[in-house]
């Protein structure tokens, strides 16, 4: 398949696993890498949710600015932790209301990414490990071989289109978010 | 990896320690010794790999200039081969005779002692440690590039051949040759000869010109399609690019056209040699340093080559150190992996980690642009 030229990405993620795992997603999606940009929060600086909480209504502005004119996306990749995916998604949006931003419309390619508890609940699921989404797997992680759990994700994503699958409910919500991506 | 590298007495440097990390952006003001470092990893690979004289290696000019010790310290860490090596070298230097000469020679791998030259006579050791040969040796070179390989001193081979793999580049492209006479096995610092190295790895490996043209295609320059060697004389090879910028039309074969590498702008010979540098010279128990790979590169065409190196210093468990000012890399990596050597006055250089608070309002690369590091 060739690649998905000229759409260019912007990544916006808390964190290094994230900005890895969703890199490997997205070439996997055919996007080229060229046309990838990273914003990662750094490690050890303050609370990495809250900084993309701030950056997020700088960068649907910095998208909706282009949107009409170039073929462009955004990507966030937030955490949960304890609460629940539709609480981050509601305070994500009160936050587009805060800085006098309307809600994403059905059409725009601005994705949002929230694994429960984190990213590491996806790879181990992906990996194939029974998990739920009631535990915290942060510590349990090491080295993780990202393209191998990317790969996964992009298969499920593609079989999740035409049958309903058992997946971690955080998944299924993420593979409905990547269809703005790839439509 | 690289774990530990200590100069004294060596140029700016004095009782200088610096531990590097497996990926690290070294950040620093002009004259800070960021790159003299890269030049000491270069000449100790020459000193121990192929016997490079003390007196090129060590001359009397790279001692400090405001200390009056005739001694020289250099001492390197790394980790491999299921232990830690520690390789000590004091030269001593006579100020006056503009001469240099080794005083004593140590490699160690964890407690075991492997080689020692102690101004005469070189010792070595097996494996375990036991004493082996002992044997006189002149202290104007060291003696472990001559040690032929031997089943009871594979360690000692081990740390030799693993320095091999510490290679050091600041990449040129207005000096890059783009016809090759011969293979070339060694890539030289500024890759002027990297035709010819390019040459080589192609024949070494089918794969490394399939790698490197799908990376090339994919990360790097818009519409290249392929490289090959074209022959231009009876040994001599000319490097040539070829470029399709209607790939999805139906006009394809009419606008398919050829570069000659010195032909691509100094841009995209710097993607070139980065993206070769990138396939070929990172992997396990390999230390990259690269001194300002963004010189010539497009603001947006260096992050693919980052990203790219950084995942695969996570997959390989290779080790990559740059130098950088460039606010593209400062703002990628400072924050998690930047390291800021600095000079009090024009005083010794000395370490902390890059400091920033994550501050919304003032990128990393503001830091530096203000001074406020």
């Amino acid at each position: 398949m060739a690649r998905r030229r000229g759409v260019r990405v912007t990544v916006l993620v808390e964190d290094q696993s994230l900005e890895r795992f969703a890199r490997e997603v997205l070439l996997l999606l055919k996007f080229q890498r060229r046309e990838m940009r990273f914003k990662v929060h750094p490690a050890g600086r303050g609370s990495a949710k809250q900084w993309v909480e701030r950056q997020y209504p700088i960068e649907v502005r910095a998208y909706r600015g282009r949107a009409n004119a170039q073929q462009i996306a955004l990507l966030v990749g937030t955490e949960a932790d304890e609460q629940t995916v539709a609480h981050r998604f509601s305070y994500l949006a009160s936050k587009l209301r805060d800085a006098g931003l309307a809600d994403r419309n059905d059409d725009e390619r601005v994705v949002l990414w929230v694994p429960k508890w984190n990213v590491e609940t996806w790879i181990l699921h992906l990996s194939g490990e029974d998990v739920d989404e009631e535990a915290n797997y942060r510590t349990r992680l090491r080295n993780p071989d990202y393209r191998a759990v990317a790969g996964a994700f992009v298969n499920r994503f593609h079989g999740s289109q035409s049958t309903p699958s058992a997946e971690l409910p955080s998944l299924e919500v993420a593979f409905e978010e990547t269809r703005r991506l790839v439509s | 990896m690289i774990e530990r590298l200590y100069l004294d007495n060596y140029k700016c440097f004095v009782n200088f320690e610096w531990q590097p990390k497996a990926l690290q952006l070294v950040l620093g003001r002009n004259g800070t010794g960021k790159t003299t470092v890269f030049r000491v990893l270069e000449t100790l690979r020459e000193f121990v790999v192929t016997g490079r004289p003390t007196t090129e290696a060590f001359p009397t000019s790279t001692l400090t200039a405001w200390d009056t010790r005739s001694e020289q310290t250099v001492e390197l860490e790394l980790t491999g081969n299921g232990g830690r090596y520690r390789y000590r070298l004091i030269v001593e230097h006579e100020r006056g005779k503009q001469r240099s000469r080794i005083k004593t020679e140590r490699l160690q791998f964890d407690q075991l002692t492997l080689y020692e030259f102690d101004g005469s006579d070189a010792h070595l050791f097996h494996n375990d440690g036991l004493p082996g040969p002992k044997f006189p040796f002149d202290w104007s070179r060291s003696a472990i590039p001559t040690i032929p390989e031997r089943p009871d001193n594979q360690r000692l081979v081990w740390f030799r051949d693993r320095m091999v793999r510490v290679y050091v580049f600041a990449p040129d492209p207005l000096g890059m040759e783009h016809q090759s006479e011969a293979e070339v096995e060694k890539p030289d610092r500024h890759l002027r000869n990297l035709v010819s190295w390019l040459r080589h790895l192609l024949q070494e490996s089918v794969d490394t010109g399939t790698g490197l043209r799908d990376c090339l295609r994919e990360d790097a320059i818009e519409g290249f399609q392929g490289f090959r060697l074209e022959r231009a004389g009876e040994t001599s090879r000319v490097l040539k690019f070829e470029f399709d910028f209607s790939e999805d039309s139906a006009t394809k074969s009419t606008n398919r056209f050829t570069l000659s590498f010195n032909e691509l702008s100094e841009g995209q010979r710097c993607l070139v040699a980065l993206f070769t540098v990138l396939y070929a010279a990172v992997g396990p128990d390999t230390t990259l340093c690269v001194d300002e790979p963004d010189n010539f590169v497009a603001l947006r065409e260096i992050q693919p080559w980052l990203t790219r190196l950084s995942d695969r210093v996570h997959d390989e468990s290779c080790q990559c150190l740059l130098i950088s000012h460039h606010p593209e890399l400062i703002d990628y990596l400072a924050a998690d992996h930047g390291l800021q050597f600095f000079r009090e006055d024009a005083g010794p250089v000395r370490t902390k980690p890059f400091e920033w608070t994550g501050d919304d309002a003032v990128k990393a690369s503001e830091i530096v642009a203000r001074g406020w590091e």
